[in-house]
């Protein structure tokens, strides 16, 4: 017995076309990624269901991080939707954070403003492509 | 989810990437365990926390999904407090991967002792859950393939058969 994913992943496209998530991910250590797809298989397979803190929030509103433990604390940021608010994730901006401060700074300001250009503009998105 | 399968079996031609990923994963997974074991019980944490001889706070962390420092003494406590037995046990990867493609809540659950051995001696101490009867050909000891009715989050199960003839 396989389960049905929940969520559809989806990543932010640039004003190029460029997919700057997956670029962030591809930056990272070979286990971090592995603890990221983790997380993001989880996410999208679960929801908040199995998982309820598998997601917390950020100071803007709408936006939530995806925690990943290691020695640097990954926190992508993403959004429910937007186009579709219950059966999708988008995920907006790559993130660390180190002592309670996101880098890059306002990552969640800047995840907000993606997230208001995929509102206005949904091509500006793809479906998740993974980095293993 | 036959796609996420072998997705991760490709990902898993790297050691070092399928070890950090089983190990995330388990991690998560004995987390949402005692959660699911807990809430299935009907109980709070402090309730847990009374029965395993262990602190609310301690259990909390234990749920939290982040937690790695795992030890048997730990899970142990955890055990009697649920009435179940821990089972620990070396897997293969493939198993690994269907555990993470199959986990949700009710692959978690699991009936205590008492009412789950009633159970055992009404089906017939098991019999009817063989679905294999023959042992699968293989250079190690015989293996039969069971699936459990409790949907174990390793339900398939690989048995030691003990030839007997």
């Amino acid at each position: 017995m396989q389960t049905t994913p929940k969520f559809t992943l989806y990543d932010y496209l640039n004003k190029n076309g460029n997919n700057e998530f997956k670029e962030w991910t591809k930056k990272l250590q070979k286990i971090e990624r592995a603890k990221l797809n983790v997380r993001l298989d989880m996410l999208s397979s679960q929801g908040f269901g199995l998982f309820p803190v598998i997601l917390t929030g950020t100071p803007t509103a709408g936006i939530s991080k995806l925690r990943v433990k290691g020695k640097v604390q990954l926190r992508p940021m993403l959004c429910k939707g937007p186009i579709n608010n219950e059966h999708e994730f988008t995920l907006l901006i790559g993130a660390t954070e180190r002592d309670s401060k996101f880098a890059p700074r306002n990552a969640d300001e800047k995840a907000n403003d993606r997230k208001k250009i995929i509102i206005e503009t949904p091509n500006r998105r793809c479906p998740h492509e993974r980095v293993s | 989810m036959k796609e996420l399968v072998k997705t991760l079996v490709t990902e898993f031609d790297d050691k070092e990437y399928a070890h950090a990923y089983m190990e995330e994963f388990s991690n998560m997974a004995i987390a949402a365990q005692i959660k699911v074991l807990r809430e299935q019980r009907g109980w709070t944490q402090k309730e847990l926390a009374d029965a395993s001889g262990m602190k609310q706070e301690r259990i909390c962390a234990l749920e939290d999904i982040d937690y790695d420092a795992w030890t048997i003494k730990t899970l142990r406590k955890l055990s009697k407090a649920f009435d179940l037995t821990v089972k620990l046990s070396f897997e293969a990867f493939s198993s690994g991967i269907l555990d993470a493609v199959k986990i949700n809540a009710k692959t978690l659950e699991r009936t205590s002792r008492q009412e789950d051995l009633d159970k055992f001696s009404c089906d017939d101490f098991g019999a009817k859950e063989i679905l294999w009867s023959e042992p699968v050909t293989t250079t190690q000891p015989s293996i039969y393939l069971v699936q459990t009715n409790h949907m174990a989050v390793n339900d398939i199960k690989y048995f030691e058969h003990r030839q007997t003839a």
